[in-house]
């Protein structure tokens, strides 16, 4: 695990993201976790634009991605983000309530790393956000550098 | 990720094959395994399965476990490739590598790879960390591939 | 005798002639020698034929007046002459000879030629006789000027050789024999007949030679021509000597002396064979099976009847020809049959394909159609008859067909029409014509059936009208027609093309069925087809979305209905005294005053959220079934109205709102006025901070449709959104505002219900512009 790694997590329902916080944790991840409450929001950091906080390309980032988001959604997020030399190479983890298959074969198309599915039922929830954590967790693991 | 969505692995060496065999099945990983020892048998694989139609493919799904380091044709080349390609570039590909270099890593996240996982030097971290990204798996949606 | 310098001698013996040797001592006593003398001298000189006395060298001594008449010299010049002067064959060369042989025969006869003194010449006979007297010789020639005998007899060979010619050269044989029955001759084809040369037959009899028997023939044509006097005929058979044997026909004609006594007979021998033969040729043809030949007479009775006309009407040729031929006629038949007769053939005139009917033996009849050739003057008719009893049947079928096409034609419920080559309505039936609205002469022989078809169609009609004539059918063509009165029917048509031996098109016959009332009823279902589709879309669009958007409230409350649980869990391990003391303590106070408040109000707020997207959901539904109540409506009324009802918000938020004239529009009241309330709701929740909200309202008016704009200066909504903004829970900013995004949604769908459109124009932080088109007045 890189302890550099800053997981940034877009999801504009709080339950939502306090859900998934939990899970992570659950599965012992302790990097950074930055919120963003809309698509806007994101590419404002990603982009160093906006007035919000900013990229840090001393650090190494993974993104958890909502589709159905206010202002910006998140398609729209992932193909500003693929565009981008320096940010493509960012590994993006489409999580969405959405299993439309047209969907996900819209973000593979988008070039997401992978794409999951936010399980109503809650075991199923925590199984499958915690199976990402202990994947994110994984010893071997690494990530690109932005810098 | 679905019953019948087949794992692909491009590894040459014999020993990380059967460790990953192994590591998956004890995620409860029961999918169809194809593997390939060397780039060319993967490339002439994976464009097979652009020639079929859409009847023949049936939506199938298919998920890439591949070694950098392969005979004939390399890692690099055939993500290249791939990710080059309208359909194939759909498939999620979990790059192995014995290498933690970070301008390949890099260039493997650049080219489009779902992750870069360096391959732990101990055989049983190996078909350990094989089995966590098992059960990775399993709470993952492919796309189908048309 | 022949002399050997071609003079001819006439043997004396033949002619019958005896020898004159002239003996002067013989003379008739006379008394008066002196007279004596004269008579001599005078009978010498007088003498009819001319007389020369010549001596041995040729010299006249002697000539009489005959002689000088027949040469035309004088007496004294011809005694100056010699022979030789007068007679081109006898030259002084072979006057010795002569001499000799007058010597020793003394007395002869030749034939030779006289030159006269003008030097034309003429045939003489000459006799010549030898005299001595002592020493002295002399000839005494006497000569005939036998120019007409030379002439009779070159006639006669004239004539004998025609004769000849003739004989030979006939095709038929002629035969002459005598009384005895003789072959006297016989010519050349005579010969041929009986393949022998003529020359055999001379000599032999005749019926040993013709007919290969021993005696006369019983019924011997010569015998009888030569006992009645006029000629004779009998046909019987030759016998050749090989014994074969050909038919023959004779004619004798008899021979009398000029006194009239028999003299032999002349038979003219015709050979049949040939005729026979051709005479089985026409019995064959006469005879052969399927025509039906016959001979009539002219009194009404078949004469000769070939075995067609047997079979044909199954009598026998007795009772054919022995009842008059209109006896077999059919009775309706017979008048016209007679006329014809009497008309035509009596006059001479062919008949060709005169009709009737002729009874059979069985009670039938056969129709027989007629070719017939009268030959007047033999009062007979040749004539040839067709049984055309199958044709005449068929020819009844066909009419028969033909009727109950046109009964069906006329009378059926479906559009019957017929065309020429040039479209030109040729037939048409009551059933099109009612379709049509025309009347019958207002369209055969005027109008083209494409003049019906509708004008944009027409183009079409021209391409198929093209296969119909080539392939030769159509099947289910659709067309529009128009009626006379203006107004349109659907037809279907089929075609077919009829054309004649050489490929050209004659006519083409179409079958019209009106199909207007099934094409409407099919329209109205596909229309609802589609509005039912479309409805269902919808539908499928909303609960779409619904299912979605549910889902994500329905995470939340099984987490935190979980994190509910735990924290009672851990309540309950606390309680049980699984962890004491002030940790314990903190526990229990963090899960009841903060952990369990969290998760209820996560689980609360998501309840609602449900509840608020299914009412939304359940409104949008609703309008679809909601009735759309059309009328006139003043919008400055109802903005006013839509207005005064937000006046609290509007004043709340400093807003300054301005309504100009607007023109009316045709719409649900209420339904309207829920989306002006909707806009303007929407207008005052994004009101920019920068400045104070101005709202405007305007509208104007293009074609038939009033347009109206509500116009703000607000934050505006990016470009990328604004076509998604009226998507069923597109929420622009949610922190802003509470709202499900419905609002537009419901707006959009009352808008295109009314058959109107609404859209949006807006620049990022400058503000936006939402326009309404409604139909105007």
């Amino acid at each position: 695990m890189n302890k550099e790694m800053v997981i940034l997590i877009a999801e504009d329902d709080a339950g939502h993201f306090q859900l998934i916080k939990k899970n992570l944790w659950l599965a012992c991840v302790n990097n950074e976790i930055l919120q963003f409450k809309d698509g806007r929001q994101i590419l404002d950091f990603l982009l160093d634009s906006g007035d919000g906080t900013h990229l840090d390309d001393t650090k190494q980032y993974i993104v958890l991605l909502d589709v159905r988001m206010p202002r910006v959604d998140g398609l729209e997020v992932l193909k500003k983000l693929k565009e981008n030399d320096r940010l493509r190479k960012i590994p993006v983890v489409m999580l969405t309530t959405t299993s439309e298959s047209s969907m996900i074969e819209q973000c593979y198309d988008m070039g997401c790393s992978c794409y999951m599915v936010k399980p109503v039922d809650y075991h199923r929830f925590m199984k499958a956000v915690q199976n990402l954590g202990k994947f994110l967790s994984l010893e071997g693991l690494r990530l690109p550098s932005i810098g | 990720m679905k019953r019948d969505c087949v794992i692909l692995i491009a590894e040459q060496n014999e020993e990380h094959l059967n460790l990953m065999k192994n590591g998956l099945l004890h995620a409860g990983v029961n999918n169809d395994i194809v593997h390939f020892a060397d780039g060319r048998q993967t490339l002439d694989f994976l464009f097979d399965i652009t020639q079929k139609s859409d009847g023949e493919l049936e939506g199938r799904e298919y998920i890439l476990f591949m070694d950098i380091d392969l005979p004939q044709v390399g890692g690099i080349e055939i993500l290249e490739k791939i990710k080059a390609d309208n359909m194939l570039s759909k498939v999620p590909v979990i790059v192995l590598a014995a290498a933690d270099e970070p301008k390949i890593i890099d260039r493997c996240y650049d080219l489009g790879c779902c992750t870069y996982i360096v391959k732990p030097a101990e055989d049983e971290a190996f078909r350990q960390s094989i089995t966590k990204i098992g059960n990775f798996l399993t709470v993952v949606e492919m796309a189908s591939l048309r | 005798m022949e002399m050997n310098d071609g003079r001819e001698k006439v043997d004396p013996q033949k002619h019958g002639r005896p020898e004159n040797k002239l003996m002067i001592d013989e003379t008739a006593e006379i008394d008066n020698a002196p007279d004596r003398l004269k008579i001599k001298q005078y009978c010498l000189d007088n003498a009819a034929e001319a007389i020369f006395w010549m001596e041995a060298n040729a010299r006249f001594t002697y000539v009489n007046e005959t002689a000088c008449r027949s040469l035309g010299y004088s007496r004294r010049e011809l005694l100056s002459m010699t022979v030789h002067d007068i007679d081109p064959n006898f030259p002084g060369e072979v006057w010795d000879d002569h001499w000799q042989q007058l010597r020793r025969h003394g007395s002869f006869t030749v034939e030779s030629l006289h030159r006269r003194k003008d030097g034309g010449t003429f045939p003489v006979e000459i006799t010549v006789n030898y005299l001595k007297y002592g020493t002295r010789e002399y000839n005494c020639a006497f000569v005939r000027d036998i120019t007409e005998r030379k002439q009779g007899i070159e006639q006669l060979r004239i004539s004998e050789q025609r004769y000849r010619t003739l004989a030979d050269n006939i095709g038929i044989g002629i035969a002459h024999m005598d009384i005895n029955h003789n072959i006297v001759m016989v010519n050349s084809a005579v010969g041929c007949m009986f393949k022998l040369d003529p020359s055999e037959f001379v000599g032999k009899k005749c019926y040993q030679m013709f007919e290969g028997i021993r005696e006369t023939c019983s019924n011997c044509p010569g015998d009888e021509a030569l006992r009645t006097g006029r000629p004779a005929e009998m046909e019987a058979e030759g016998v050749r000597m090989d014994g074969s044997r050909f038919p023959l026909r004779v004619q004798a004609f008899p021979l009398f002396t000029a006194d009239g006594k028999p003299n032999g007979f002349i038979e003219v021998v015709e050979d049949l064979t040939e005729r026979k033969r051709s005479e089985e040729e026409i019995e064959k043809f006469f005879n052969m099976t399927g025509y039906m030949i016959c001979i009539a007479s002219i009194d009404g009775y078949f004469t000769r009847i070939n075995k067609s006309f047997e079979q044909a009407l199954g009598y026998s040729s007795e009772e054919l020809l022995s009842k008059p031929y209109l006896d077999f006629i059919h009775p309706d038949d017979r008048d016209q049959t007679t006329a014809v007769i009497e008309e035509k053939l009596a006059r001479g005139a062919q008949v060709v394909g005169f009709e009737n009917r002729y009874r059979c033996k069985d009670g039938s009849y056969k129709w027989l159609s007629w070719v017939s050739r009268p030959v007047v003057e033999k009062g007979i008719t040749y004539a040839i008859a067709y049984d055309i009893t199958n044709r005449k049947r068929a020819e009844q079928a066909a009419r028969e067909t033909q009727e109950r096409f046109s009964d069906f034609f006329v009378n059926a419920p479906i559009g019957f029409h017929i065309v020429g080559p040039d479209q030109v309505l040729i037939d048409i039936n009551e059933a099109e014509l009612a379709m049509l609205g025309y009347e019958r002469d207002e369209v055969v022989g005027k109008q083209k059936w494409t003049d019906l078809i509708v004008p944009e169609q027409k183009q079409q009609f021209e391409k198929q009208w093209h296969d119909i004539t080539t392939k030769g059918h159509a099947r289910n063509l659709e067309y529009t027609l128009a009626h006379k009165d203006g107004y349109r029917i659907d037809v279907v048509l089929n075609a077919s093309s009829r054309f004649d031996e050489q490929g050209n098109l004659m006519n083409t016959r179409g079958s019209v069925l009106n199909i207007t009332a099934r094409k409407r009823a099919e329209q109205a279902r596909n229309k609802l087809i589609r509005e039912l589709e479309a409805k269902h879309k919808e539908l499928e669009s909303v609960l779409y979305a619904a299912s979605h958007d549910l889902k994500s409230p329905l995470v939340n409350i099984q987490g935190f209905g979980h994190e509910l649980l735990e924290s009672c869990n851990l309540v309950r391990s606390v309680l049980s005294g699984e962890k004491k003391g002030a940790k314990a303590e903190k526990t229990v106070d963090t899960i009841l005053n903060k952990d369990i408040p969290e998760s209820l109000e996560f689980i609360l707020t998501s309840t609602k959220k449900m509840d608020s997207l299914l009412s939304g959901l359940l409104d949008v539904c609703r309008l679809n079934t909601a009735a759309v109540n059309i009328g006139l409506i003043d919008m400055n009324e109802m903005m006013a109205e839509v207005v005064a009802s937000m006046e609290y918000q509007i004043a709340n938020t400093g807003t300054k709102v301005e309504i100009e004239n607007l023109p009316a529009c045709l719409g649900d009241p209420s339904q309207i006025n829920r989306v002006f309330t909707n806009l303007l709701t929407n207008a005052l929740k994004f009101l920019s901070p920068e400045r104070p909200g101005r709202i405007r309202i305007h509208a104007g008016s293009r074609r038939n449709q009033s347009i109206y704009c509500v116009e703000d200066n607000g934050i505006g909504i990016d470009p990328e959104h604004l076509d998604k903004i009226f998507e069923l829970f597109y929420q622009l900013d949610p922190a802003r505002k509470q709202g499900e995004g419905i609002g537009l949604a419901i707006v959009k769908r009352i808008i295109d219900r009314h058959n109107g459109k609404i859209w949006a124009e807006s620049m990022a932080g400058k503000g936006s512009k939402f326009f309404v088109a409604l139909p105007g007045v």
